[in-house]
């Protein structure tokens, strides 16, 4: 019973990652409201401010939820390790760039390299912002139909009643029509070329 | 085959909603064509990366969410709102299971959220009655817990809100809040006349939605009292509500406090006025017995405090509509015929026109 109530408070390290994979938000907070307090202390004394610690804490959260979804090998190393060592990367790089020469850290713990997570990570963090890029350019109601078929996993019913198009046929025709526009715009920011 | 056609079958094929005999024809046209089957790849990558894509924007979101949470020391007078509750989906398919697994919190409430701005920890409270989830949890606690109970009560879900009558021709407006995720939407008059209805547009964004209704016994509205302001309202000008936060009208009172809804929601009105779930959909009136907005939601930090969206908004969206369809246009009341009555005439006179709005799922 007891040890039952102790994983509640403090979710095993596969659970948690479990947690950060399916986006669950119990998991989440309980991960940033670990994590941060360290990840502050680690900022702070290397020059940087609470504002800047607690957006590093949440992107290093999402390299983690990347890293969860690439592959399914895992982690090799402890969540707080992995956290505290992507932290620790991006706050270098944003540091060199401030500082434009050498930095010194005032290191706290042990840490691993995570250069590929975190060159990954900005590499994906470019093709998601063409992505809401081309989202945003495609505007409503495209927008959220992409959103409600492709991601909410309405169907082409539900899409014609939520929209208000007469049959199904129709709501379909709009939605090949959306997809197809969007694909025009991320292929263009791509330049890849596409026949269909 | 046409191209619309063609992306249809490439999508059964990746979503895997295809029969086996299908899936082989597919395959083997796969095998044949060099294009179909780059495209088909490139198609699925595209599929996965926008999934992913929408996956990880909502764990952002949460995350920005919970970080500007610790940002204030929690001092809780008030119990705080629940976050709509996460709506779990399931699927499987080829791409999918490489791209994402995914929850989404429900888009109902926080959709329009969303769209008006990030969801702070005051939280905005939808005005929808549900009813049937009342009336179960009642009698869970008076009959105690069983299966069965739980099986019946997820099949006939019923819930509600407050519509009013616009154009002669059985339209009807109400929240968008009201009637999602519902198939079969009925309004109530007053007097007990219960008419079936369709869904004619939504509007989330804005969170309107316009009914007709579609039952044969209906004919026509008698003239609608009431007419649909065009001006904006004054602060400190009365108003007041009639609704069915439960099955008798209810009426309720007050005035227009703020020019702003929600965090600063410009279509919105805050309006100091008693309302109840169930409220939702209501007709925001004016001292001269007209529409000059739509009860959406409250504050649930503080009683009495309200939101309306705009009337402009909602004549603004009839337009659209009239502009868009090849129906015959709804024609809203230039004129409102209980301007001068007392309050008690006025309240006679629009009660027939405010309706219980049912929805089941």
């Amino acid at each position: 019973m007891k040890t039952e109530n102790q994983q509640q408070i403090l979710p095993t390290e596969d659970r948690m990652l479990k947690g950060i994979r399916e986006g669950d938000s119990q998991t989440l907070e309980t991960v940033y409201k670990s994590f941060f307090p360290g990840i502050k202390s680690f900022v702070l004394q290397n020059s940087g401010t609470v504002e800047e610690a607690r957006d590093l804490c949440q992107e290093a959260i999402i390299v983690l939820y990347e890293k969860l979804h690439k592959s399914d090998a895992g982690l090799q190393c402890s969540v707080k390790t992995f956290l505290y060592s992507v932290t620790r990367n991006l706050w270098l790089k944003k540091l060199s760039q401030k500082n434009k020469g050498m930095v010194v850290l005032h290191e706290q713990e042990d840490y691993l390299l995570v250069e590929d997570e975190v060159s990954d990570w900005s590499d994906k963090e470019k093709l998601y912002e063409g992505i809401a890029k081309a989202i945003e350019l495609l505007g409503n109601p495209c927008a959220e139909i992409i959103r409600d078929y492709y991601f909410s996993k309405l169907s082409i019913k539900d899409i014609a009643d939520k929209y208000g198009y007469n049959n199904t046929d129709t709501a379909k025709n709009q939605k090949y029509k959306c997809l197809m526009r969007l694909r025009r715009y991320l292929t263009l920011g791509k330049g890849r070329q596409e026949t269909i | 085959m046409d191209k619309e056609n063609l992306l249809d079958e490439i999508e059964r094929y990746l979503f895997g909603e295809m029969e086996p005999a299908e899936i082989a024809a597919f395959e083997e046209q796969l095998k044949k064509d060099e294009d179909l089957l780059k495209f088909t790849e490139s198609h699925a990558e595209m599929l996965g990366e926008i999934d992913f894509y929408f996956s990880r924007k909502v764990v952002r979101e949460k995350l920005f969410r919970i970080a500007a949470d610790q940002e204030v020391p929690v001092i809780t007078l008030v119990p705080r709102a629940n976050e709509p509750k996460p709506k779990k989906i399931f699927y499987t398919s080829l791409w999918v299971a490489a791209a994402t697994a995914l929850l989404i919190s429900g888009v109902s409430v926080s959709l329009f959220i969303y769209l008006n701005g990030q969801m702070k920890n005051t939280a905005y409270k939808a005005l929808r009655r549900d009813v049937e989830y009342i009336r179960s949890s009642q009698n869970k606690i008076i009959s105690g817990f069983s299966l069965a109970d739980k099986k019946e009560s997820k099949h006939v879900n019923q819930f509600g809100g407050t519509g009013f009558a616009i154009g002669e021709e059985g339209f009807v407006v109400t929240s968008y809040h009201v009637i999602k995720g519902g198939d079969s939407i009925f309004v109530e008059t007053q007097a007990g006349n219960r008419y079936k209805t369709t869904l004619v547009k939504s509007y989330p964004e804005c969170d309107l939605a316009i009914l007709q209704i579609t039952d044969s016994s209906f004919k026509t509205w008698n003239r609608i009292p009431y007419s649909i302001r065009k001006t904006s309202a004054k602060l400190g000008e009365k108003v007041f509500t009639l609704g069915y936060p439960k099955d008798e009208i209810v009426y309720g009172e007050g005035s227009i406090s703020s020019q702003s809804g929600f965090n600063g929601d410009t279509l919105s009105y805050q309006v100091s006025i008693p309302v109840n779930p169930g409220n939702s959909g209501g007709p925001l009136l004016d001292e001269k017995g007209n529409v000059i907005g739509i009860i959406s939601g409250k504050q649930t930090e503080s009683d009495g405090t309200a939101f309306a969206i705009r009337s402009g908004k909602l004549l603004q969206t009839i337009e659209e509509l009239n502009s868009d369809s090849t129906r015959k246009p709804i024609r809203v009341q230039k004129y409102g015929s209980t301007s001068g009555m007392p309050r008690t005439g006025q309240i006679g006179k629009v009660q027939d026109f405010v309706l219980n709005v049912k929805v089941f799922n």
